[in-house]
């Protein structure tokens, strides 16, 4: 193939050519990346404390001030240990710390007490502040690889002593708390006290009496001391215990290298002026000739000798499976990344996220929406004035009337409108759906793919990344990827059902291996019915105002080696029927019972595996977690049987893989339970068609082999005959419909 | 513990004594009703936010320095004609955990086996109704700190709090804190807890759906313990990834909204009457 030619745009030409890039094994950095030697990189020169946040700060001091508050509020609901929970409250703090600058985690502490002030009142504030400035230092003493000592001392100057102070200055100012803590302290002392002479330790009961009743006539120096002491020694526990989980953190989920779209711009005016040397915002036409990008610290090509030219007033669709490279792709279009060899050439600044440049809109549809209520969030981000006409805007997308609407409360489809809207209210030139319709519902999709396409003929142009070759059928023109390459549209074949299939690499075979054998005698007969639902309903927050009923009269019944598929829309009640299947959830009517007793969570009887896997995971690597509950033999057994390779996979470390491979890890995971039935929450989500075939083959294999049921919920039919021999549609928690996937539709 | 031998029908599937009877509720954790909007229209509903968080800062600085039966009695008479002011429905009050009910039985023992003057006698028992006094005074400045905050909760949309504290942290810009740049976190924070909230949810259900049989040592739980934080925080940095793209595809500055309510005459009655209650905490203690 060609040389990558240095041209109009040296700044993203890299060596001479690809290939001469591969032979030499060369992993080529971007400047101002992080080292690929897995050691750290130069500390980034920010100032700790000066120079506003970025966008990932920002982010990560809102999501782990968060999980702080979540933690604290969780200790309210575990008996006697609660106060443990308050002191895990230090982690994420200490975690922002060791990974940010120090206004990350100083922002972040702020934030937290005051959320947590609205949820708790004054107690919780105190509590969170100490925790903050506590995490604040030994996350700071960790990064900056300070010794232990240094830790206990900064936390010491920074948290101690004004604790010590403001306590001694409360106490000094109120008596009357004073009295009635030291009172409170004195009663439980006397009852400490008749324990110990009831074991007969006498002279210890009295020598306490004289110890306690000076510590409170002394209690200007006691009490701030005691203080004192208690964050000293919390200081040296979080060192010794804390740091080494900070470490694999480091290794397992490393900060994320200082963002540097287009660093050669890096003050584009974001008021929508042109950006500074007189670039004018101009996202498009844009040329790609022979791009490849590696990822910071990755020795694998993401993309490849790609090119691609987007014209004005165009609709590309980018097609392709899970990890081929699309996303990549639209990143480099939209000047977030620059590539590592080849070269882009545009006309002007995408200006990505400025009026007149390029919107993106991504995956998850919930890490979309920024905004507590849609009008916020459709001008967040925006300059004070000129507003941009919400409603209209709203209406655009199909949400009108939803301005006060609490964007907590929409759908996946909604959510991903909502993010549209507050695309156009940039009106952008170029927008670009990151596989906006992988995790939402078939009419949530069908309505985004339909506003696009309405937008594209509004003459904005529009990038859409999908797997689904149906939502590229009104596109002006498709590119399909395979491993990091653009496929020949020849090769392709036209837009059908499986044309795109054909030109892949010949792909490991894990369906084919795993596919349903020819079906045995055995399995034709009836088997034994093992679950019985009955009369079952479920109203969340029952017997308050905000009572919903979420299920009504499900009757349900589940044979050995039976597979079912729950479908629905958002808001059926089909998540809720899962949970109480698995026992998660009590019914507040009817019952589940499993051969014929109430189903139990923990008893190993029925698995779960939830969308959002990693929260199943709870061991550092693969063949580790799988292990858990069981011997090595059985999760090896298990780990084949999901059609994952127990001696590659084994012992990589859980968040280095992709979400669908930790999907298969959790699956495994259950596996190793032998459970009666499987239960598995849109196993589909984010997955492309082979994943998804190789997944239903394990489900059928399972199903055949071992005659566990298998009940999965999705909102996604794509593939279902392979999901099961039932299909139940929920709607508003009841069941309306029930036919054979294999023969209906 | 394994559970590698053949099944029978009654081990596994046995559920335990507590659950067998399947009706003794667990509290879930999206039960919490505490920072949890009712719609009205009441006085405290048409209030603005900021006045409530003045006057919630107010009345717990006035129980945390004068924390008298009579400072209780006044926040828990305020708080009770606020309640019904808003019109607020019953049912609305949080379920307590079970537990609670016999932490607050035994200290209450415990305070009447060695509390203080004056004693009380029931027959040969000798009763330190001091120390109770003592106790009921320490719990219910608790309940009344948690009261006044499920007020808030209760009558103000979480998106009208943001703002309003961007009006209240107003004059601090003056000293050069970014406080846009704080309104613009905590605003992230009340957006992202829902989110957070319901990853816990799933998490502890995760946690349970896979619980091995049989005990476990305190060691294991231990390390349990650690990953199940070290996951959460792995998938709350994997989560603001997402959102810090979604930040920079929104050009990466943050503004509040805009603070559109007005300061009205309840706001001022409001205003006056926390300041009084908390003169006659000071005055009466």
């Amino acid at each position: 193939m060609g040389d990558a030619t240095a041209d109009d745009a040296p700044r993203y030409s890299g060596p001479a050519s690809f290939e001469a890039a591969v032979s030499a094994g060369s992993t080529l950095q971007p400047a101002g990346s992080t080292d690929p030697g897995g050691k750290r990189a130069a500390p980034v020169a920010r100032h700790e404390l000066r120079g506003a946040l970025s966008p990932s700060e920002l982010a990560e001091a809102a999501v782990l001030g968060d999980l702080a508050l979540v933690l604290e509020v969780l200790g309210w609901f575990v008996p006697l240990v609660g106060a443990a929970f308050q002191g895990l409250a230090i982690i994420p703090f200490a975690a922002l710390a060791a990974r940010q600058r120090a206004r990350t985690a100083l922002v972040a502490m702020l934030a937290a007490s005051s959320v947590s002030f609205l949820v708790g009142g004054v107690g919780i504030v105190v509590q969170t502040v100490i925790a903050g400035s506590l995490g604040l230092a030994v996350g700071t003493a960790y990064r900056r690889r300070w010794n232990p000592a240094s830790a206990v001392l900064i936390a010491t100057v920074s948290t101690g002593i004004p604790v010590a102070l403001i306590s001694l200055v409360v106490e000094a100012l109120s008596p009357g708390l004073r009295r009635l803590a030291f009172s409170q302290v004195e009663i439980l002392w006397r009852d400490a006290r008749a324990g110990l002479k009831f074991g007969g330790a006498g002279s210890l009961a009295s020598s306490g009496d004289t110890t306690l009743q000076w510590a409170i006539n002394h209690w200007w120096f006691t009490v701030p001391m005691f203080e004192l002491l208690a964050i000293m020694l919390a200081a040296a526990i979080c060192a010794r215990y804390l740091w080494p989980l900070l470490a694999r953190l480091e290794h397992d989920s490393p900060a994320p290298a200082e963002a540097s779209p287009w660093p050669s711009l890096p003050a584009v005016n974001r008021s929508g002026a042109p950006g500074p040397a007189g670039m004018e915002l101009a996202p498009v036409p844009v040329e790609l000739d022979q791009v490849s990008y590696q990822y910071p610290g990755s020795n694998a090509w993401a993309i490849a000798q790609v090119s691609l030219s987007v014209q004005p007033r165009s609709f590309l669709a980018v097609v392709g499976p899970n990890g081929s490279g699309k996303s990549t792709l639209v990143r480099l279009v939209a000047g977030r990344l620059s590539p590592t060899l080849g070269t882009v050439r545009r006309s002007g600044d995408p200006g990505l996220g400025v009026p007149g440049g390029t919107s993106m809109v991504f995956q998850r549809p919930e890490s979309q929406v920024l905004g507590v209520r849609a009008r916020d969030d459709v001008v967040w981000g925006l300059p004070a004035s000129p507003r941009p006409d919400v409603g209209a805007l709203l209406s655009r997308v199909g949400l009108a009337g939803f301005e006060e609407r609490e964007t907590s409360g929409l759908s996946g489809g909604e959510l991903q409108r909502l993010a549209i809207a507050a695309c156009l209210a940039r009106q952008p030139r170029l927008l670009i759906s990151d596989e906006a319709t992988a995790m939402i519902d078939g009419p949530g999709r069908v309505e985004v793919v339909a506003l696009l396409e309405s937008l594209a003929a509004a003459g904005i142009t529009v990038i859409h990344v999908t797997h689904r070759e149906t939502e590229a059928a009104k596109a002006d023109s498709t590119i399909l990827m395979l491993a990091g390459r653009v496929v020949p549209p020849s090769a392709a074949g036209s837009q059908g059902e499986s044309g795109a299939v054909d030109p892949r690499p010949a792909r490991e075979q894990p369906s084919a291996s795993l596919m349903r054998p020819d079906e045995p005698e055995w399995s034709r007969q009836p088997r034994r019915s093992f679950l019985r639902v009955r009369e079952l309903g479920y109203v969340y927050a029952n017997r308050t105002p905000w009572a919903r009923r979420a299920l009504e009269g499900v009757d349900l019944d589940l044979r050995r080696g039976e597979g079912i598929v729950v479908t629905g829309d958002n808001g059926s009640g089909k998540s809720t029927l899962a949970w109480i299947l698995a026992g998660l959830l009590v019914p507040t009517e009817g019952e589940v019972l499993i051969e014929g007793r109430p189903v139990v969570a923990g008893t190993g009887a029925v698995g779960i595996s939830f969308q959002h896997a990693r929260l199943q995971l709870i061991r550092p690597t693969v063949l580790a977690d799988v292990s858990y509950g069981a011997d090595k033999d059985r999760a090896t057994a298990a780990l084949r049987s999901v059609g994952l390779d127990p001696v590659t996979m084994g012992p990589r470390r859980v968040d280095e893989l992709s979400g669908g491979e930790q999907r298969r890890v959790a699956l495994a995971g259950l596996l190793v339970r032998d459970p009666l039935l499987l239960v598995l929450d849109e196993p589909y989500a984010g997955l492309d068609d082979e994943a998804r075939a190789g997944l239903a083959a394990v489900l059928a294999r399972l199903r055949d082999e071992r005659e566990m049921a298998t009940v999965v919920v999705s909102h996604d039919l794509d593939n279902a005959d392979m999901l099961g021999d039932r299909l139940i549609t929920l709607e508003a928690g009841q069941v309306v419909g029930e036919r054979n996937p294999l023969s209906g539709s | 513990m394994t559970t590698t031998g053949p099944r029978r029908p009654g081990g596994i599937l046995d559920p335990s004594p507590a659950d067998s009877h399947g009706r003794a509720r667990k509290l879930q954790l999206n039960e919490i009703h505490v920072v949890r909007f009712v719609p009205g229209t009441s006085p405290l509903h048409r209030m603005w936010a900021g006045t409530k968080l003045v006057a919630l800062g107010l009345l717990s600085m006035g129980l945390l320095l004068w924390p008298s039966w009579r400072s209780i009695g006044i926040v828990g008479a305020l708080v009770l004609i606020a309640f019904l002011a808003a019109r607020l429905p019953k049912g609305i009050s949080p379920r307590l955990p079970w537990w609670l009910g016999g932490v607050v039985a035994a200290g209450a023992l415990l305070a009447l086996v060695s509390g203080g003057q004056p004693v009380g006698h029931l027959g040969s028992l000798r009763l330190g109704l001091g120390g109770l006094d003592n106790f009921a005074r320490f719990s219910m400045l608790g309940v009344d700190v948690l009261a006044i905050a499920a007020l808030l909760g209760w009558t103000t949309p979480l998106a009208d709090l943001s703002p309003a504290l961007g009006r209240l942290l107003g004059p601090l810009r003056h000293v050069r804190v970014p406080v846009d740049e704080l309104v613009g976190a905590i605003a992230l924070s009340i957006r992202c807890l829902p989110l957070l909230l319901e990853e816990a949810r799933v998490l502890r259900a995760a946690r349970r759906a896979r619980r091995p049989a049989g005990p476990r040592s305190f060691r294991e739980m231990g390390d349990e313990a650690v990953e199940v934080v070290f996951g959460a925080l792995a998938n709350a940095i994997r989560r603001a990834r997402e959102i810090a793209e979604a930040i920079e595809a929104r050009g990466g500055v943050p503004t509040v909204a805009l603070e559109t309510h007005r300061f009205g005459r309840i706001d001022a009655v409001a205003l006056v009457v926390s300041a009084m209650a908390v003169l006659a905490m000071a005055v009466l203690r």
